[in-house]
C-alpha cells in the first residue's frame, strides 16, 4: 500500500471515527447514566444535520451560529423527551425503546415535513486541499477531524466538573448518588439534553462533509450500536476506541476487501463477545426487566 | 451410613480462602448443624454441594457418586435439596404454583405425551396436583396456597422455600438459615417442620445462626471458622468447645 | 361455555374472512399481520424464558431465502422447501446460538443482534444470495396442481401456517416444558435448582422460535416473489419485539398476534392524513406504551366490564393453572 493511499486512508479512518466517536458518546453517556437505549439518538444526529442546512442555507446564517443553535435545540428537545415521555416509561426496557423508536420517527417525519426528502447540502466552511508529501487531503475532512476532536475533548473536560461528576456517579450507583444529595432527575435531564445535542452537532458537523439525507439517523443508530457492542455497552473510552477501531476497519478494510469490510467486522465481533462479554472496556450492562 | 463425604475441598475468591480443605462427612438420618461466624464459609459450602460454584479442590461424594463438578440441576436430580437464605421463590406466582412448577424432576412421561395433552399426561399432572398439595399441608401452607408468593409474611415466604426444595424429592436437604429473621412462633414452626422433615428420613443440613435452635434440632454439630473445620461433636459438647467460643467472641473483638 | 362460543365465532370468521372482505388489499393486511405475528410470537417464545433476541429478521432471512434457493436452483417441490426453511433457520440457530446461551443472557442480546447484521450483510454481499439488488421472479407455492396465485389462497395458506404454529406453541406451553420455561422465566437459578437444566431449555425455546421464523420466511419469500436483503433489517428485528410489547409481554401467543395487528392497521387508518401519518402514528404509539404499559391484551383486565373475554386472554397467554393470579 503506497504511503499516499495510507495516508488517505488513515485521514478517513480518522474522520470516520471521529464522527462516530462523537455520536456514540453521546447515546453513551445516555446509556450510562440513565440505562437508557435512545433509539432516537440517530434521529437527533440526522435533525440536527438538517436543521444546520436550513439555518445556514435558509436563514443564512454563519456556521457557528448554526452549530450552537442546533446544540441547544436539539439539547432542549432532548430534555422535553426525557421529561415528557421517557419518564413514564420506567415500566420496562422494551417500553422505552418504542417510546424512543417512535420519538424517532416523529422527529423524521417533522424533518422530512419541513425540508423535504432530498438530500441537503451546505456550502462548505473550509475549501481547498493540503498537498502532504505527494497525497492531496481535503481541508473539509481536517476540519471534520478538528470539530469532532474538539468536542470529544470538552466532553471530556466536562466529565471533570461538578456536573459531570455527578452523572458519572449516577451512572455508578443512582440510589448512592442520591443519598449524597445529587437530584437524579435532574441529572436525567442535563444528560440526555447533553448526549441529544451532542448528537445534533455531530450532524451539523457531518453535513458540509457528506451532506444531510433521510436514512443516516438509522444508517448511524446501527453502526452506534455495533461500536458499543465493540466497546462496552456504558463506557465512555471504550466507545472512543472502539469508534477508533470501526473506523480503521472500515477505511482500511475498504481497501483490502472491498465491500466484504463489514462482514468482517461483523465476523470478529463474535469471538470478542464470547470472550470478552462487556465488550472491550465496559462491564456488562444488565438489561433491566 | 455416610450420605455425604467431603474430602479436601477448596474454594477460593481472590486471594481468600472461602472454603479450605474442608473434610466433612453426612450420615443418613441424622439432622447436622453447621456454624461458625460470620464468613465463615457456611454458604459457600452450601453453594458448593449443590453445584453453583465450582470446587477449586476436593471432592463432594454423594451416596457412594462423585457429585464433584455437577451442574445445579443435575444435583438436584440426584436427591439434593436446598433452600436460602434470603427466601428464593418464583414471586409472581401463587404459593400452589410455586411448588407445582418445583415438581419439575417428578414427571415420568414422554415429550410427546407432554405435548399433546394425552390423558396419560393429565393423570401425571393431576398426581403433581395432588402431591403439591400434600406438600403445602405437611408445611401448614395449605390455607395460603392462592396467595401470592410475594405477598408472604417474611416467615412464610421462607417455609415456601423449604417446600420448593421439598417438591424435588430430595435425600438430602441442605437448610440455609431457615429460623433467621422470623419471630419466635415462626421460628417455633419452623423447627417443628424441621423434624417432621427428618422423620420422613430425610437427612438435614442446617446453616443457622440462632444458638439454642441448633443446639435444640441438632443430632451433631460441626463448627466452621475461616473456611476450616475447627470443631465436630455432639451439641453440649460444641457449646463448651474452646475454639468455638473463640471463634465467636474473637470475631467481636476485632472491633 | 362462551369461551368456548367465542372463540369458535372468531375462528369462523377468520377462515370466512376473503368471503366477507372481498378486497385483496385488506387481505394482503392480514397476510402481513399473520407473518408478523409469527416473528413475534418467536420473539416471545425467547422472551419467557428472559432471552431477548434481536435477531428475528436474520433467522426470518434464513428461511426466505433457504426456501427460495430451493426451489429455483434445485426444483424442490414447495412444500418440502418450506419445511427446509424452518430446519434451516432451526439449525443456524442452533450452530449459533447454543455458544451465545452458555455465555449469557447478556452476550445472547448481543450475538443476535450482531448474527442477523452478519446474515444480511453476507446476503448482501455473496452474489449466489442474490446480492443487494436480490432475487426475483421467485415461484409460487405450489401444492400437487395447485398454485397458489390469489390473495385468498395465500391467505388460507398464512392463516393455516400461524394457526399451526400458534397450536403447537399452546401446547408447549401448557407442558411440562412451558412450566419450565414459566420457571426459568422466574427465576432462572431458582429453576436449575428445581431440577430445571436451563441451558438445555433455553435452547429448545430459541430453536423452536428460529424454526417459525424459517418457516415465515419461506412464505414471505414465495409471496412477495422477490427478495431483498435490506429487508431484514435490524428494525425489523426490532419490530418482532415491539409486537409483542404492543400485545402485552405477558401474552406469550396473543400479545404478538394482538400487536401485530395493531402496528399494521393503524398505520393503514392514518392513510388519510397522509405525510402527518409517521407522527401521528409515532404519538399513538407512545401513548400505547405509556398508558397501557401491559398492552392491548391488558384492556379487560381495566375495564370490568370486559372482564368476561379476560378469561380468553388468559387461555391464549397460554400459562400454567392459577391463570387469573399470574400477573407480570
Amino acid at each position: 500500500m503506497s504511503l499516499g493511499l495510507f495516508l488517505q486512508s488513515l485521514v478517513n479512518a480518522v474522520a470516520i471515527a471521529g464522527m462516530y466517536g462523537v455520536v456514540a458518546s453521546g447515546f453513551t453517556l445516555v446509556l450510562g447514566v440513565m440505562k437508557i437505549f435512545n433509539f432516537a439518538h440517530g434521529q437527533f444526529y440526522m435533525v440536527g444535520a438538517f436543521l444546520t442546512f436550513a439555518v445556514c442555507e435558509l436563514f443564512h446564517l454563519p456556521y457557528i451560529v448554526a452549530i450552537i443553535a442546533v446544540f441547544i435545540i436539539m439539547g432542549l428537545l432532548g430534555m422535553f423527551l426525557e421529561r415528557f415521555i421517557i419518564r413514564y416509561t420506567y415500566a420496562g426496557f422494551f417500553h422505552q425503546v418504542l417510546a424512543t423508536i417512535a420519538t424517532g420517527m416523529i422527529l423524521s417525519q417533522s424533518a422530512v415535513l419541513s425540508l423535504g426528502k432530498t438530500d441537503r447540502f451546505i456550502t462548505p466552511v473550509v475549501r481547498g486541499m493540503i498537498n502532504v508529501g505527494g497525497t492531496v487531503l481535503s481541508y473539509e475532512k481536517l476540519f471534520l477531524i478538528f470539530l469532532s476532536l474538539a468536542l470529544i475533548v470538552g466532553l471530556h473536560y466536562m466529565m471533570k466538573l461538578k456536573v459531570g461528576k455527578a452523572m458519572r456517579a449516577v451512572a455508578e450507583d443512582q440510589e448512592t448518588a442520591e443519598l449524597q444529595g445529587i437530584n437524579a432527575r435532574w441529572i436525567f435531564l442535563l444528560t440526555m439534553g447533553l448526549g441529544c445535542g451532542l448528537a445534533g452537532v455531530a450532524g451539523a458537523v457531518i453535513i458540509p462533509v457528506l451532506g444531510a439525507t433521510v436514512p443516516m439517523g438509522y444508517n448511524i443508530f446501527v453502526r452506534v450500536l455495533i461500536i458499543i457492542i465493540i466497546g462496552g455497552m456504558g463506557s465512555m473510552p471504550g466507545a472512543l476506541l472502539a469508534a477508533l477501531l470501526v473506523g480503521l476497519i472500515e477505511s482500511f478494510g475498504y481497501q483490502f476487501v472491498g465491500a466484504l469490510n463489514e462482514v468482517l467486522l461483523l465476523g470478529c465481533l463474535i469471538p470478542l463477545l464470547l470472550l470478552r462479554p462487556g465488550g472491550l472496556l465496559g462491564r456488562p450492562l444488565a438489561i433491566p426487566e | 451410613m455416610t450420605l455425604l463425604e467431603v474430602r479436601g475441598l477448596s474454594k477460593y475468591f481472590g486471594g481468600l480462602a472461602a472454603v479450605d480443605q474442608l473434610d466433612l462427612d453426612v450420615f443418613a438420618g441424622e439432622i447436622l448443624g453447621l456454624i461458625g461466624p460470620n464468613g465463615a464459609g457456611k454458604t459457600t459450602f452450601f453453594n458448593l454441594i449443590s453445584g453453583f460454584y465450582r470446587p477449586m479442590r476436593g471432592k463432594i461424594i454423594f451416596e457412594g457418586e462423585d457429585i464433584t463438578g455437577l451442574k445445579p440441576h443435575q444435583i438436584a436430580k440426584r436427591g439434593i435439596g436446598r433452600s436460602f437464605q434470603l427466601a428464593t421463590l418464583f414471586r409472581g406466582l401463587t404459593v400452589f404454583d410455586n411448588v407445582f412448577i418445583g415438581f419439575h424432576l417428578d414427571y415420568g412421561g414422554g415429550v410427546l405425551g407432554q405435548f399433546l395433552h394425552t390423558r396419560a399426561a393429565r393423570g401425571e399432572e393431576q398426581a403433581i396436583r395432588e402431591k403439591t398439595l400434600e406438600i403445602l399441608e405437611v408445611m401448614g401452607l395449605a390455607p395460603l396456597k392462592y396467595e401470592l408468593a410475594g405477598n408472604l409474611p417474611h416467615g412464610y415466604q421462607k417455609i415456601l422455600g423449604v417446600s420448593l426444595a421439598l417438591a424435588t424429592n430430595p435425600r438430602l436437604l441442605l437448610l440455609d438459615e431457615p429460623v433467621t429473621g422470623m419471630n419466635p412462633t415462626e421460628a417455633l414452626e419452623m423447627v417443628h417442620l424441621i423434624t417432621n422433615i427428618r422423620d420422613k428420613g430425610i437427612t438435614l443440613v442446617v446453616v443457622e445462626h440462632n444458638m439454642r435452635t441448633i443446639m435444640e434440632i441438632s443430632d451433631r454439630i460441626i463448627a466452621l471458622d475461616y473456611g476450616k473445620k475447627i470443631a465436630e461433636g455432639l451439641p453440649h459438647e460444641i457449646s463448651e468447645n474452646e475454639k468455638v467460643i473463640e471463634a465467636y467472641l474473637g470475631k467481636e473483638e476485632e472491633w | 361455555m362462551p369461551e368456548k362460543i367465542l372463540k369458535a365465532a372468531g375462528g369462523l370468521v377468520l377462515v370466512a374472512l376473503p368471503f366477507i372482505v372481498r378486497n385483496d388489499y385488506y387481505l394482503h393486511l392480514m397476510n402481513c399481520i399473520f407473518m408478523y405475528s409469527m416473528l413475534g410470537m418467536g420473539f416471545s417464545i425467547m422472551w419467557k424464558n428472559r432471552l431477548i433476541t434481536c435477531g428475528q429478521a436474520g433467522f426470518w432471512a434464513v428461511g426466505a431465502y433457504t426456501s427460495t434457493l430451493l426451489v429455483m436452483n434445485a426444483g424442490v417441490p414447495f412444500w418440502l422447501a418450506l419445511l427446509a426453511a424452518g430446519i434451516a433457520s432451526a439449525l443456524v440457530a442452533l450452530l449459533t446460538l447454543s455458544i451465545a446461551l452458555k455465555a449469557g443472557p447478556l452476550q445472547f442480546f448481543a450475538i443476535t443482534l450482531v448474527i442477523s447484521f452478519i446474515i444480511m450483510q453476507v446476503l448482501g454481499v455473496v452474489e449466489f444470495f442474490g446480492g443487494w439488488h436480490g432475487i426475483f421472479g421467485i415461484p409460487r407455492p405450489t401444492i400437487g396442481s395447485f398454485v397458489f396465485l390469489s390473495k385468498t389462497s395465500y391467505y388460507y395458506l398464512a392463516l393455516f401456517l400461524l394457526s399451526a404454529n400458534v397450536f403447537i406453541f399452546y401446547a408447549l406451553y401448557r407442558s411440562r416444558i412451558g412450566r419450565a420455561w414459566t420457571a426459568i422465566g422466574l427465576s432462572a437459578s431458582l429453576a436449575e435448582m428445581q431440577g430445571i437444566d436451563v441451558y438445555r431449555y433455553r435452547l429448545a425455546a430459541t430453536v423452536i422460535g428460529c424454526f417459525f421464523a424459517g418457516i415465515c420466511g419461506s412464505f414471505y419469500a414465495h409471496y412477495q416473489t422477490v427478495l431483498v436483503p435490506t429487508t431484514f433489517s435490524f428494525q425489523c428485528s426490532i419490530f418482532a419485539q415491539m409486537y409483542a410489547l404492543i400485545g402485552g409481554l405477558s401474552y406469550y401467543i396473543a400479545g404478538p398476534i394482538a400487536g401485530a395487528a395493531v402496528m399494521v392497521l393503524l398505520p393503514e387508518l392514518l392513510r388519510p392524513v397522509a405525510e402527518f401519518q409517521p407522527i401521528i402514528y409515532g404519538v399513538l404509539l407512545i401513548l400505547i406504551v405509556v398508558f397501557l404499559p401491559r398492552g392491548i391484551l391488558s384492556i379487560p383486565q381495566r375495564f370490568p366490564v370486559v372482564r368476561g373475554f379476560a378469561q380468553i386472554g388468559a387461555k391464549l397467554k397460554g400459562l400454567p393453572i392459577s391463570i387469573k393470579n399470574l400477573r407480570k
